[in-house]
């Protein structure tokens, strides 16, 4: 799964339709389809911040998808000094201005070029030299790297404004347009990242939902359910149905004790 | 190769960062205050990072030179490491610095001179001749050579330390600084080996074994003292032959009678670490096989650490001398 945040619907519109996502009623502007979960946060930090943690619990609660192999992108348009109108970036060293905190979220492997991104509360009067300026991403990335892993977390921003072609200039049909124009280097960069998130991917298997709807397990009987269910993967391949002296198994107990034991077996041949 | 470059404000016109940064020239460069704010960041994937591990330059202040963990050296009772890079170019799956580091990016520290400074200061703290030093404990020594020339630059420092050892524990072939200058008597480079069988399923992107015992008999060839260090010993089945097989290897072209050294040791690691790695690489094979928990230590158990450390004990044996055998405990 991938949570998409971005500020304002001129900016979500191209990736909605790119997507062909669906509104849902909620709290947020919230778009989906099967993989993208899209939510018009807001501007600013905090916005984004409280969408991503939205996102995120809904994600736990309606769907099998293990939170921590989500993967997030925070895209928009941002400013920059120098940087050309509709050129787009990775941020790699994000600051928030008001706390001076910083982020160096890794370099994930894209053909798109990455840069400085300063987070700042309100527009500044003059630019800082050689950053992007946005008004989410330091929100986004504390928030988001509560739930995934950091690798996962990235921003996507594309130049909306410079020292020739100042701010106030900046209207939601611009937005709109600036992202259009990006929207492949935008469908890269969530192609990368699903890649990513598929090497974490701790969903449990079916088998093991259909495990724990026949026998009940406790909190920690299911963690040892699902490492032993990866040891049965790694010796002997995916466990595809229960076999039969497992399916007499009388308690949850007994079920492991003797799934253990196959996986035991197989490991001291190695 | 290198694609992104981190490098402290503090050192940026460093010499060494400047000759570093000139070999990649198309990566991306990133200032940071404090290597740490990298390195050790909280919610890093090791895995997803060594997909695509960074470069970080840094200043290491304190604590250039420690002292081996208990067990760990080749028959001497001072011994010391130094790590002037941490992690590994190699992504073998038993290693702990998996479970150690919370980042897979390659930190280089480039004050090389307060490394040497220490090393030298801790060898003048014992008048005996026997007081080592191992390179090659949080990184391979050789491997980012051509890269770094920090052990260049170590030897240099050797030289004129003639009552310090230092042992370059290695698993690279980046052997051309070595064939370029003469061997100095007090200088050990160590090649790690694993039988075939464990190399080709564990250690992923290390030289084959044929090109490490070819760079092992080069070496020799130019007069440099070699070891051979067989750790970690993972458990299997066939054992003995494996490590029949692998020795006969080896020795089909180094010569016996210069190994200054051989030591061994078994897969063993701590409890947490054992976990994180264990949560990285969930479908590895190794972690899945029947390991036991002990002493805050995870290994195959003292019933299979014994037979195992005994065959290789006597494969070793029918090479060279008991007094050259080291096991690591």
């Amino acid at each position: 799964m991938l949570g998409l945040i971005t500020a304002t619907l001129a900016e979500a519109d191209p990736v909605i339709h790119a997507l062909k996502l669906k509104k849902i009623p909620a709290p947020f502007s919230y778009y989906k389809n099967e993989e993208h979960h899209l939510v018009v946060s807001g501007i600013g930090k905090c916005n984004a911040a409280a969408a991503c943690g939205w996102l995120a619990q809904k994600a736990s609660y309606t769907t099998s998808i293990s939170t921590t192999s989500v993967a997030w992108l925070n895209f928009g348009i941002a400013g920059h000094p120098e940087a050309e109108l509709g050129s787009s970036f990775f941020g790699h060293k994000i600051t928030d201005n008001a706390s001076g905190k910083v982020w160096y979220p890794h370099r994930i492997n894209s053909d798109l070029p990455s840069t400085n991104l300063l987070t700042v509360d309100k527009p500044l009067d003059t630019y800082k030299p050689d950053q992007l300026h946005d008004m989410e991403a330091s929100g986004f990335i504390e928030a988001g790297r509560k739930f995934s892993d950091a690798e996962l977390v990235q921003t996507l921003k594309v130049v909306s404004d410079n020292s020739t072609h100042p701010l106030s200039e900046v209207n939601a049909k611009l937005a709109k347009t600036l992202i259009a124009e990006n929207i492949e280097s935008i469908l890269h960069g969530i192609d990368t990242l699903k890649l990513l998130s598929k090497v974490v991917d701790s969903t449990d298997s079916a088998i093991s939902v259909e495990i724990q709807k026949r026998w009940h397990f406790s909190v920690s009987q299911a963690i040892q359910l699902k490492r032993t269910l990866q040891r049965h993967r790694a010796l002997l391949g995916e466990l595809q149905d229960i076999p039969d002296p497992l399916q007499q198994a009388a308690s949850s107990k007994e079920f492991l004790t003797l799934l253990q034991q196959t996986v035991d077996i197989a490991g001291s041949k190695l | 190769m290198i694609q992104t470059i981190y490098i402290e404000e503090e050192i940026l016109d460093h010499p060494r960062v400047l000759s570093i940064c000139d070999r990649f020239p198309k990566a991306t460069t990133i200032t940071c205050e404090r290597y740490t704010s990298v390195f050790n960041s909280n919610s890093q994937n090791f895995r997803l990072q060594k997909k695509n591990p960074a470069l970080i330059l840094a200043k290491k202040y304190n604590k250039h030179v420690l002292p081996t963990p208990p067990g760990y050296g080749i028959g001497s009772d001072r011994n010391y490491y130094f790590s002037h890079m941490l992690n590994c170019l190699y992504d073998c799956r038993y290693c702990f610095l998996q479970g150690m580091f919370r980042s897979a990016n390659y930190l280089v520290f480039v004050n090389y001179e307060d490394f040497f400074d220490q090393i030298e200061t801790t060898a003048s703290e014992s008048s005996a001749d026997d007081t080592w030093f191992f390179s090659g404990y949080d990184c391979d020594s050789l491997a980012m050579e051509p890269v770094t020339g920090f052990m260049n630059e170590a030897i240099d420092c050797f030289s004129s330390l003639k009552n310090a050892q230092l042992e370059i524990r290695t698993k690279s072939t980046q052997i051309r600084s070595l064939l370029n200058r003469e061997p100095i008597p007090n200088c050990v480079v160590a090649f790690s080996f694993s039988p075939e069988k464990t190399a080709n399923s564990l250690e992923h992107g290390v030289p084959s074994i044929q090109k490490r015992v070819n760079a092992m008999q080069r070496l020799q060839e130019k007069g440099w003292k070699t070891g051979i260090r067989l750790d970690p010993i993972v458990y299997s089945q066939t054992l003995q032959s494996d490590y029949a097989e692998l020795l006969d290897h080896i020795f089909s072209a180094v010569e016996a009678d210069r190994i200054h050294s051989a030591s061994y040791g078994m897969f063993r690691l701590p409890k947490p670490f054992f976990r994180k790695m264990v949560r990285l690489y969930p479908e590895e094979k190794l972690f899945s096989a029947p390991l036991t928990e002990h002493k805050a230590q995870v290994s195959f158990g003292e019933e299979a650490e014994s037979t195992s450390l005994s065959i290789v004990h006597s494969e070793l044996l029918k090479y060279v001398e008991e007094q050259v055998i080291f096991p690591c405990k």
